[in-house]
């Protein structure tokens, strides 16, 4: 009952995206995907949703995802893109709805309001979606995803969210709100995969990072084993140090730069 | 906007929510009656000055209906308005199917180039039916004109969406552009067509350009009845999936949506009621873009009901605009064509304007 993905591989034209990437996540954690711009995170999620047809194999929960089709793959998966861009004026509430609508929760219609409550948009179900600010758009749509999948585990079986940037254009307290909605998801007993860019979040939220580099995975395990100074050097070609806060064993980088890293 | 800001304002609560997609559905029943109003008025409005009230209660009263009223009433404004009712909910279904597949409003069979790309196939269908062996003329005759209809709308939107789609989005530019360029081309070639064809071909050609129901008969009710009522049945079913893609190709897809079966149905629906229709009624254009557009701003975009409206709506709307084609220059008759684009031209320019930032046009 898990992720896992074995030699995956893409090719687009002369391009290798992908190289020969393993890739495993477990229920009940949170696990991060992150590299520098470019290095494949993206496609490897679409490619663990099942919406890219690629070298290799993934399962979910034990069963290849390539075998299921979309509408059994909805029921136990949902997936935040990195920007949606709807076409006509639907409301809030009816967006998150569609959400509901394809997952095995479609008889509870009050999921949708306590979705939006979850995310911090309590009251704006009946406003226009695209009067909402960018971050607030991104918001309903993790509510969307949220009422999708709502139960982290059902019939014994955990449900997966796939996260590619949620918290791209969302202010630092909402940051906060939404990793630890996908924090407490995880210890319920569901599963998250998400796409990161900010390493000292994903070092606070994830339970393991898989670091990735040209479309090859440079390093998968636990935040304090992956963040090491040499090994994100080596991914993100600058220096970096990886630091512990005295209170605990939470490491955060800092870039050694402008002497805000410096070591006497 | 204005209509848009002023909702928001007034729905913020979770019943207002609710309301819109209950209302889109209440509007069946509404919408269901203006259409049998309009079937009525339809019925009853014309040179011979018969009436369907008057004849109905005839019969009620078991009175004999005289010849002339059973012939007016039963073989010309019966078949006129049954054709009127189908032509108008095939335009107006398709242009909502056409703008959630393409996501965009402005998409409409006539705009973009398909209800031309259904002409050729018309216009060959009639000049070069004749170069077709006897037998098979009499066998395949009725159906020759709405099957190469279909085929060339179907071949349009295929165009259309390859051209103007990728990954999953259609750039609005590239797709009226690609509808000019179609329109363009089917037009020359047609026009090759029209010089080549003799002179009952031409008189069969100019009605038919102009768009009309005059030509309405039980026999092509008979062949484009079931086409139409098929694809619409056809396409009433895309209406969760065409909410998805609303969304996008790929989220369409996360949502558990079929996306491929439910492009494929939505192009297939598209083609067979807009070739259908234009093949019996000619050019009639705007219905598909009008129709869905002033449904979204009263009932919302939810494609399910929506879809259902459209049908109930462009019915009543086509039954309208064949009325004051009848009336305004009696006893001579307007093409219809003309009646629809003095009212849709103006609604798509609107828009345009209301539109045009989110657009980039």
């Amino acid at each position: 009952m898990s992720v896992a993905a074995r030699g995956i591989g893409l090719t687009l034209g002369d391009r290798e995206i992908l190289r020969a990437v393993d890739f495993d996540a477990r229920p009940g954690e949170v696990t991060a995907i992150v590299g520098p711009n470019g290095s494949g995170k993206t496609t490897l999620l679409r490619a663990l949703t099942g919406e890219l047809a690629a070298r290799g194999e993934v399962t979910l929960n034990g069963v290849p995802v390539a075998a299921r089709n979309a509408t059994a793959l909805a029921l136990q998966r949902a997936v935040l893109p990195q920007a949606a861009r709807l076409a006509f004026p639907f409301k809030v509430i009816e967006v998150v709805r569609m959400g509901l609508r394809a997952g095995p929760h479609a008889r509870r219609p009050q999921l949708a309001e306590r979705a939006l409550a979850a995310v911090g948009l309590g009251g704006y179900g009946g406003r226009f979606h695209q009067e909402l600010s960018g971050g607030e758009q991104q918001r309903m749509h993790l509510a969307r995803v949220l009422c999708q999948v709502w139960e982290p585990v059902l019939d014994g079986r955990p449900c997966w969210l796939f996260l590619d940037e949620p918290v791209a254009s969302l202010d630092i307290g909402h940051q906060l709100a939404v990793m630890g909605l996908a924090r407490d998801y995880a210890r319920q007993g569901g599963g998250v995969v998400a796409v990161m860019h900010d390493l000292n979040l994903t070092a606070m939220f994830a339970d393991r990072v898989a670091l990735m580099k040209a479309g090859r995975m440079l390093a998968q395990g636990p935040a304090p084993e992956v963040f090491t100074d040499a090994l994100l050097g080596a991914a993100y070609g600058c220096a970096l140090r990886a630091n512990v806060a005295p209170e605990g064993p939470v490491p955060f980088i800092l870039p050694q730069a402008a002497g805000l890293a410096h070591s006497p | 906007m204005s209509a848009a800001r002023e909702a928001t304002g007034r729905g913020a609560g979770r019943g207002a929510c609710g309301d819109r997609l209950e209302g889109a559905r209440r509007a069946h029943l509404w919408l269901a009656l203006v259409l049998l109003g309009s079937c009525v008025a339809s019925l009853s409005i014309g040179a011979s000055g018969t009436s369907a009230a008057a004849a109905l209660f005839k019969l009620a009263s078991g009175e004999a209906l005289s010849l002339t009223e059973r012939v007016v009433l039963f073989d010309i404004r019966l078949p006129r308005t049954l054709m009127g009712l189908l032509v108008g909910a095939a335009l107006a279904v398709s242009g909502a199917v056409m703008q959630g597949l393409f996501r965009n409003p402005l998409a409409d069979p006539g705009i973009v180039g398909v209800s031309a790309g259904a002409g050729l196939g018309a216009i060959a269908a009639i000049v070069l039916g004749g170069m077709l062996p006897v037998a098979l003329q009499g066998a395949v005759g009725p159906y020759l004109v709405p099957v190469a209809a279909f085929a060339g709308s179907w071949a349009s939107v295929v165009l259309l969406y390859v051209v103007a789609t990728r990954g999953g989005h259609t750039s609005v530019a590239t797709m009226l552009l690609a509808g000019i360029a179609l329109g363009a081309l089917t037009g020359a070639v047609s026009g090759l067509m029209v010089y080549a064809s003799d002179d009952q071909q031409l008189r069969d050609l100019t009605f038919w350009q102009m768009g009309s129901l005059g030509g309405a008969t039980w026999q092509k009710i008979a062949v484009a009845g079931p086409v139409i009522l098929l694809a619409l049945a056809g396409a009433v079913l895309l209406g969760h999936a065409l909410n998805g893609l609303a969304l996008g190709e790929a989220a369409a897809m996360h949502l558990g949506i079929p996306v491929q079966r439910a492009k494929r149905l939505a192009i297939l629906a598209v083609a067979a009621a807009t070739g259908t229709a234009v093949a019996v009624s000619g050019g009639i254009g705007f219905i598909g873009i009008v129709v869905p557009h002033l449904l979204r701003l009263a009932t919302g975009p939810d494609h399910g009901p929506l879809l259902i409206n459209a049908a109930l709506l462009g019915g009543a709307l086509l039954l309208w605009a064949d009325v004051a084609a009848r009336v305004v220059i009696a006893p001579a008759e307007l093409p219809i064509g003309i009646v629809t684009a003095v009212i849709g031209a103006p609604v798509f320019l609107w828009i345009l304007l209301r539109r045009r930032g989110e657009f980039g046009l």
